[in-house]
């Protein structure tokens, strides 16, 4: 691990100033699901799936988000993009408040924002060519006379590693990992800033992943990208990652370096700390620390109150339970959630 | 590498061979072919691989568990001196629980949802173990028996509150829960060999990291042999003794897993583990395999890893090869390999 | 614990579907047909104007309509449910207790017959399955359902004709009957008051043995023995298909192979692992069909003169009989939302994954 990398981060503080550095600025977003009961509908509840959450994208960079099942990642990827609309807070993309913005307003930025979904099988119409696939949100979007679409389609096609002959075929007929290209082509097609991708690696197996990441990361430079990267997997979050955000029960608990999986236990997040443990390194002279968390994640529906984390924390005390506390700035560009770090 | 392993060698399963195939409607799928293994009594073993290599096709076939349209064609799988393929249907049921037992990946599926947790685990020591005649014939006094050596292994399992589970039905507790149900009930009757297949893979990195502790907890308590089924290299890395690599249906490397990992022999391990990232050893981009994984019905000729194979020669799409040993516990499925490698043990 | 709740809160939402029908019924007799042309039948032609008129206001359909709604829904719930021609003039109500229990009786009957062949027959099919009894099954499940009903219950009386007739030679106590529900002037139906002197289900079998008139039961399970066979055949075929495709489906489930790995045999593994899970598919198609067939199966009353309710509302029908039809239409429906319930708890009971909130 160089040292070099912390410097390069840029700032991605709440209260930054220089909103030009940023893609995105998320402020006090908030996506509440309604749960309902009986057969009156009655809304007896919420799962809290992302709940106050403030950071920002800058241009040209990955945010790596991870956290475990019932953490909100994934909502607050939809959200983001208006897949899911946010009960409440503000999005900023380029400037622009896209949280309050009319659907019509939002249409234009939509092909500037794309999202990757995890099960590329699902995500692509099975009676669909791949050709029609590519198209299809290019005619929605107007944005090239069709003429110049199947020269462009193919472009697309040769930067995402598929071939020619690939445009004529169903999604079934693709392996795991050539569809997965066929969604990146898919989200690329526009010509997007800011592309979500949403667990990508999830269904392919590693040698598969390992070329699917080493594409991603071959698009990001060429197009210059930015990245938000959704996944359950430590080392991939940290391997595509600029800066990483650790998620849990709808709160951001920390936004660090890439590295902060491998940092001392004062320096971070004890949830953090705990996640970098209980991942299993495949080398065995990899020496680490085995930290072991009690109990199940809460239920999202009724988190527990003050710091979400205290009810399965190792070095919780009365404190946690009684105060949220906030995301504050430990060094630069290293935030954390927590009452004792400083 | 527990002094276990090192010394005593006690070979506890003996797979000789091999083969199975499945019969779908796109052809014959040569899921296994010809897999030569033997673990050792008391170690934990890890079987490694990719999607559709075959790994979980070979524990299923050790307990017979291979089901329509597959079937198993050729080979012997010595338990303790006993080809278990050659066993009666009635023999291999005793085999069956007792003596081997497995942990399912996903623990809401293999739960019956059906039937209350204690019933399921109660089962395990109904048929496997030898209860007193007067417990057996009444009624109250085999409950109240089943119900004490149930939350007796849900304790041993670091499930709480044991005698409220008995009643619960299997949606009604979380993941990693239910797993511990399931690893309950993998114990129950104290069997020999422990086979998780993927136990881990549907949970999350904390809860992972609980179930795996508990399997290490019991393995040092128990003494018992465990193979890992599992694509997860870190697993397999802090988990076992010794690990087998397999790729389309072929093992391609066995060896101790210090060894494996720092100096894999087989070009494909090789491959593998430097596509994977690391959390601790950051680099810019992954190093790849080239090609797809083969499609088993047309499998390639000879090694089944020679069309994606760098280091590929004549020999490999014509011969199959052997798997060899060229060190001290290391066995390696190449030709290149052995020939590099000859004379070397 | 939450059930008797649930059953609670079914039985309220009960009210407005009553309501809701109250209001389809009256619609119905209000602009189908003339309901005085229906009152005074055949003989409308000879019917001066001035006697239609005075029964016009006489059955007041000279008020407003709502005034009339009003009128009708007060006479429900006093339980006038008005008279029905095709019956002699009888009040519906009455011919509704008289004949549901007739219609129901069967229907339970060949219900139980049904499951209690068709499950079983459905597990031999599923495990033995493409095999011999598999293909028996088969052939059995498929004449079931292909057979018109009307022509196999002619087809039974037929036969147990020629048997009553064989038989007659070999001095049986009994001939095998095939009309009407028991041997009429024969036997004094038990029909008190409901619960006094041990009370009158309606149930015929169930009424005698209450009564201890053994006799009078023989009777009535020889009655009910020919259309509930026809009946059941039927519904059994359906049962043994829908039990058998369930238990293909769960035998291939993960947790049948767990169920392996632990070493059960097989028949543990079928009749405690899977038929659990497979059971829950079947009994809701059965118990939405016993609703069906609670209401009447107007082929099967009409071939074996029972007195059931599928007769009386076909006929009803053809002679636009609307007090007939209104009455039927509720219980109908008032049956049909029962059996759901029913099913439901039913489903609770053996699923303990469904939960009711």
């Amino acid at each position: 691990m160089s040292t070099s990398e912390n410097q390069s981060q840029s700032d991605i503080s709440p209260e930054t100033d220089s909103d030009a550095e940023n893609i995105l600025s998320v402020r006090n977003l908030v996506k509440f699901f309604p749960i309902t009961s009986g057969i009156l509908s009655r809304v007896v509840g919420h799962v809290h799936a992302v709940d106050d959450v403030t950071f920002d994208i800058p241009r040209g960079k990955t945010i790596g988000v991870v956290g475990e099942s019932g953490c909100g990642k994934t909502t607050l990827g939809r959200t983001i993009l208006r897949l899911s609309e946010p009960t409440s807070g503000e999005i900023y993309f380029e400037g622009e408040n896209i949280a309050q913005m009319s659907l019509r307003r939002f249409r234009r930025v939509r092909r500037e924002m794309q999202i990757v979904f995890q099960d590329p099988y699902a995500s692509l119409n099975p009676r669909m060519m791949v050709k029609n696939i590519l198209r299809e949100p290019m005619l929605v979007h107007k944005t090239m006379r069709k003429r110049q679409i199947n020269n462009y389609i193919l472009r697309v096609m040769r930067e995402v590693g598929l071939d020619l002959e690939h445009l004529n075929r169903f999604p079934h007929e693709f392996s795991g990992g050539q569809r997965q290209r066929v969604c990146i082509a898919r989200a690329l097609v526009l010509n997007p800033h800011f592309v979500v991708l949403d667990e990508p690696t999830a269904s392919v197996d590693v040698s598969v992943q390992a070329r699917v990441l080493n594409l991603l990361k071959r698009l990001q430079q060429l197009r210059n990208l930015t990245y938000m990267f959704i996944s359950h997997d430590l080392s991939v979050v940290t391997h595509m990652s600029d800066v990483v955000m650790v998620m849990y029960l709808g709160k951001i608990l920390e936004i660090g370096p890439k590295r902060i999986f491998t940092l001392k236990s004062a320096e971070v997040h004890p949830y953090t700390l705990a996640l970098g443990s209980a991942l299993p390194i495949p080398d065995p002279l990899y020496e680490k620390k085995q930290i072991i968390l009690r109990g199940d994640v809460p239920n999202p529906a009724n988190p527990p109150p003050g710091c979400r984390f205290h009810t399965r924390c190792p070095e919780a005390r009365q404190i946690c339970a009684e105060k949220v506390p906030e995301l504050k700035k430990t060094e630069a560009s290293h935030y954390i959630s927590c009452h004792f770090r400083e | 590498m527990t002094e276990a392993t090192a010394n005593t060698q006690d070979v506890i399963l003996d797979i000789k061979n091999l083969k199975v195939n499945f019969y779908t409607y796109e052809g014959v799928v040569k899921a296994l072919d010809g897999i030569d293994l033997s673990i050792y009594k008391g170690e934990s073993f890890g079987l490694v691989g990719e999607t559709g290599c075959g790994k979980s096709v070979t524990v299923r076939s050790v307990m017979r568990l291979i089901e329509e349209p597959g079937k198993i064609v050729e080979g012997e799988i010595f338990y303790k001196g006993n080809d278990v393929l050659k066993l009666k249907e009635k023999e291999i049921r005793k085999l069956r629980g007792a003596k081997m037992t497995m942990i399912f990946q996903d623990p809401m599926t293999f739960l019956n949802p059906v039937i209350q947790i204690g019933e399921q685990v109660s089962e395990m020591f109904l048929i496997h173990q030898k209860i007193q005649k007067d417990i057996l014939d009444n009624k109250k006094k085999l409950s109240k028996y089943l119900k004490e050596k149930v939350v007796e292994i849900f304790d041993l399992v670091k499930l709480p509150d044991a005698a409220e589970l008995f009643k619960r039905y299997p949606h009604e507790l979380s993941g990693g829960m239910r797993q511990r149900v399931l690893i309950a009930m993998s114990i129950a009757a104290d069997p020999d060999i422990i086979i998780a297949d993927e136990a881990t893979t549907a949970l999350d990195v904390t809860i992972q990291a609980q179930i795996l502790n508990l399997l290490n907890k019991l393995k040092k308590d128990l003494g018992r042999t465990l193979i890992f089924v599992t694509h997860n290299l870190g697993i397999v890395a802090e988990m076992c003794d010794r690990v087998a690599v397999l790729y389309g249906g072929q093992i391609a490397e066995v060896a101790e897993t210090k060894a494996l990992f720092v100096d894999p022999i087989h070009p494909y391990t090789q491959g593998l583990l430097r596509s994977i990232p690391l959390l601790h050893k950051p680099k810019d981009l992954l190093d790849s395999i080239d090609g797809v994984v083969p499609n088993l019905v047309n499998p390639p000729s000879g090694c089944r890893f020679h069309p994606r194979c760098p280091l590929k020669e004549d020999i490999c799409a014509q011969e199959r090869p052997k798997l060899v040993k060229v060190l001290p516990e290391h066995w390696v499925h190449c030709h290149v390999k052995q020939r590099e490698y000859e004379g070397k043990v | 614990m939450k059930l008797r709740e649930y059953i609670f809160k079914r039985l309220i939402l009960l009210i407005p579907v009553l309501f809701g029908v109250s209001i389809v019924t009256f619609i119905l007799s209000d602009s189908v047909g003339d309901p005085v042309a229906a009152y005074i039948g055949t003989a409308l032609d000879k019917t001066p104007p001035e006697r239609i008129e005075q029964l016009r206001v006489q059955l007041g359909l000279d008020k407003p309509i709502l005034d009339r709604f009003w009128i009708y829904l007060t006479r429900l719930l006093q339980g006038d449910w008005g008279r029905s021609p095709t019956l002699q003039n009888q009040p519906v109500l009455e011919i509704i207790a008289d004949r549901f229990p007739a219609s129901a009786e069967l229907a339970v009957y060949s219900m139980i017959l049904a499951i209690a062949i068709g499950v079983p027959l459905g597990i031999i099919s599923a495990i033995k399955k493409d095999k011999m009894a598999d293909q028996v099954s088969r052939i059995t499940a498929l004449s079931g359902v292909s057979m018109p009903i009307f022509w196999l219950g002619l087809m039974v009386q037929i036969i147990l004709f020629n048997f009553n007739v064989f038989m007659d030679g070999a001095n049986l106590p009994f001939n095998i009957p095939y009309h009407e529900r028991l041997t009429l002037n024969k036997y004094v139906v038990p029909r008190t008051i409901l619960f006094g002197n041990f009370g009158a289900t309606g149930f015929l079998l169930i009424d005698s043995l209450l009564n201890f008139d053994i006799p009078l039961f023989f009777d009535v399970f020889l009655h009910i023995f020919a259309p509930s066979f026809c009946l059941s055949w039927v519904q059994m075929a359906i049962i043994t298909r829908m039990t058998r495709m369930a238990m293909l489906e769960t035998m291939k489930k993960d947790f049948i192979l767990l169920a392996r790995s632990k070493g059960l045999t097989e028949r543990v593994i079928i009749y405690r692992h899977a038929l659990r899970n497979a059971i829950i598919p079947t009994l809701t198609v059965a118990g939405l069909a016993l609703a069906g067939l609670m209401t009447g199966a107007v082929l099967t009353e009409t071939v074996f003169d029972w007195p059931g309710l599928g007769w009386w509302a076909v006929e009803s029908v053809s002679v636009l009989d609307t007090a007939a039809i209104q009455g039927f239409v509720i219980i109908t429906a008032l049956i049909y939302v029962l059996s759901n319930l029913a099913v439901d708890i039913l489903y609770a009971v053996v699923d303990p994954r469904i939960r009711f909130d």
